[in-house]
């Protein structure tokens, strides 16, 4: 399986005209997704391919600058 | 510039923690607090308060009220869930700090559900006689984190631990790698503490993080592994489009409508919120036969829960829990927004990976001079649940409980052992070594995708065949699979640093899958979450025993250990 067929979300958006850079995105994000970009202070989806839509980025921003687009139904492995 | 600093930035401490989630920031705290003057590193693969899983998948605190009896809660907890593995002195202490650890955690500043006349809510455990649940908010490790930094506890982010160091038996430090930059780092330290989780291996959506590591780098190191076949559990039956929700286990249907709980668990009531090995079989015996998928089927009007978690907010469990109840919000409005509405809810039963088995004394010691390890990396180890894959282990809602409680008895013991300890140099050879093996995927001519080495442990881990329905036959099979990964190892594949560390989750889940299905292996008998098709019975006579592990060059080597069933109060009837 690569990484394509494996994966639990479409895409993130982070709409960097209204991002303050407050970074909380980055620090919440706990599979390594999101980065910082240290030139203009915003943050990078660099790894969206590792994105479970745990919301911990959403939730952790003060402006509603990011959405997760999940991948409904979930490629989760079966037990059967 | 000595010969180390030329191999990699090199830091020195005095306790090193790794990890940098609820349980590791206890550790800290605790080791500071008692111990000013001890500096103490905490190093995190993610970012430090945020790491892990107890934001995700916590939620729930289950504790001992005090009055509570707690020589009832331990003869319940050993007869019916642990089923005699369990350290019962290990068990006792446990039990006797829960809420102790409860209190601790207010007083830390998290935000734990409260009565309006101001006591922690308190709710009868309906799976654990003498316990009690309450609930804590989501963003629990942020007061943590904060008082950790005012008690000077220092904190490195996005560095992956992958080895341990050592000099004649002692551990003495740690190395790894900057995620980032890729810069090498040398963590020169007195006393270590393991602190980073289980292994999941990645099957699960808010499991994500467990991949093991630290259990891998303490076998690697030589650390005894102890329970290590009771990693596994199927603890949740979720609604399969969102790997999300608790259907829980009474209303679950067959294609042709049959209720399967009446049909596979007749003579039991209300089950619980983990699925039973039974029930588990069954539904494998539906789907495999023909009669699947199974559906979730409640009563008119009954729906399961849409996060698996408290919910906070109005009319939840949880009232007073503001961000678990925005979070909670947030998933029932992406299920909503992105999900395609269903006459009928299919269910799934996916893997729990929770392996959590290096071996620890009652203070989180290891059988590695130097060496703690707290929570998710020992709950099993520690054997204070027993015969169950731990988290959950002793009852649902013990994940933070064990966390904080271990954390609370490892840092400060590790502190305390700094005292006596001299700073000694390490072997610029030996580091240099592990350096080259560290980059090894980053060279040329490689060609194992981490991705399709993750695939192909899961192919193994995750179906009932081979992590719930045993027999010698299937756990051969599966160890000839895990084989076939860690054959190609040596070829796995980074492209940059973040895959650098993906290739060394997988290096560490390959020890893990290893472990559990040799453990599983030896253990000739059925008994808690371990069920052997070909030995059914529990087997007293011959296996009130723990399993051990161990490394032996490239191979598991297991021997057993009777349980001193004889000291203990509570024995088979």
């Amino acid at each position: 399986m690569d990484a394509e067929s494996r994966r639990w979300v479409k895409e993130i958006q982070i709409d960097l005209d209204t991002c303050k850079g407050c970074k909380n995105c980055v620090n919440a994000c706990f599979v390594d997704v999101l980065r910082w970009n240290d030139e203009d202070k915003k943050p990078i989806v660099a790894y969206p391919e590792d994105c479970v839509w745990c919301l911990a980025c959403e939730a952790a921003c003060p402006v509603d600058a990011i959405e997760v687009v999940p991948i409904i139904p979930a490629p989760l492995r079966t037990s059967f | 510039m000595t010969g180390l600093e030329k191999t990699g930035k090199v830091v020195t401490t005095d306790v090193l923690i790794v990890g940098g989630g609820v349980g590791a920031l206890a550790a800290a705290i605790k080791a500071k607090e008692e111990y000013p003057d001890v500096d103490v590193l905490m190093v995190d693969k993610q970012t430090i308060g945020w790491a892990g899983k107890a934001t995700k998948i916590g939620g729930f605190l289950a504790f001992l009220a005090p009055g509570g009896d707690v020589d009832k809660f331990v003869d319940f907890q050993v007869s019916s869930a642990g089923f005699y593995l369990n350290d019962q002195d290990a068990l006792y202490k446990y039990v006797r700090s829960s809420y102790q650890a409860i209190e601790q955690l207010s007083e830390w500043g998290a935000n734990i559900a409260r009565t309006p006349d101001g006591k922690f809510v308190s709710i009868e455990n309906a799976f654990a006689p003498e316990y009690s649940m309450t609930f804590i908010d989501i963003d629990m490790m942020q007061p943590m984190r904060k008082r950790a930094n005012k008690l000077g506890v220092r904190m490195q982010n996005k560095t992956h631990i992958v080895d341990l160091l050592q000099q004649n038996g002692r551990v003495m430090g740690a190395v790894g790698f900057d995620l980032v930059n890729g810069r090498f780092y040398i963590f020169k330290a007195k006393s270590t503490v393991i602190a980073n989780g289980s292994c999941g291996y990645k099957v699960r959506r808010f499991w994500s993080a467990g991949t093991g590591d630290g259990i891998a780098a303490a076998y690697k190191a030589g650390a005894e592994m102890r329970n290590a076949e009771y990693g596994n559990l199927y603890g949740h039956v979720v609604f399969k489009d969102l790997d999300g929700g608790q259907a829980g286990n009474m209303f679950l249907v067959n294609a042709l409508g049959e209720n399967l709980a009446q049909k596979y668990m007749p003579e039991m009531g209300p089950a619980g919120i983990f699925l039973p090995v039974k029930l588990g079989v069954g539904l494998e015996t539906e789907v495999a036969e023909g009669r699947g998928p199974i559906y979730f089927e409640p009563p008119a009007g009954g729906a399961g829960r849409p996060g698996g978690r408290p919910q906070g907010g109005e009319g939840g469990f949880g009232p007073g829990l503001p961000k678990t109840g925005k979070w909670n919000q947030l998933l029932q409005s992406k299920a909503d927004k992105y999900g395609k509405p269903t006459p009928k809810r299919e269910i799934a039963v996916p893997l729990h990976g929770e392996l959590s088995c290096i071996r620890v004394d009652h203070n989180m010691k290891t059988t590695l001079e130097g060496l703690w390890a707290i929570g998710d990396t020992s709950y099993a180890g520690s054997a204070v649940a027993g015969a169950v894959a731990s988290p959950p282990g002793v009852t649902p809602g013990s994940g933070i409980m064990f966390a904080v409680i271990s954390g609370t008895w490892g840092g400060p013991d590790a502190a305390r052992y700094t005292a006596s300890i001299s700073e000694s140099e390490v072997d610029p050879d030996e580091v240099n070594r592990l350096k080259e093996q560290i980059f090894a995927p980053m060279s040329d001519g490689k060609n194992y995708s981490p991705w399709e080495a993750i695939s192909k442990l899961q192919d193994v881990v995750a179906p009932m065949k081979y992590s719930l329905r045993r027999s010698k036959e299937r756990l051969d099979e599966a160890l000839s699979i895990v084989a076939t990964v860690k054959e190609r190892l040596p070829e796995l594949q980074a492209k940059d640093f973040h895959y650098l560390s993906k290739c060394h989750e997988v290096i560490s889940m390959t020890a893990c899958a290893e472990m559990t299905f040799t453990a599983a292996l030896a253990r000739e008998e059925s008994r808690g979450f371990h069920y052997r098709e070909d030995h059914p019975e529990r087997d007293d006579k011959n296996w009130l025993k723990w399993i051990i592990l161990k490394r032996d060059g490239d191979r598991v080597k297991t021997s057993t250990e009777p349980i001193p069933i004889e000291k203990y109060k509570v024995k088979p009837t």
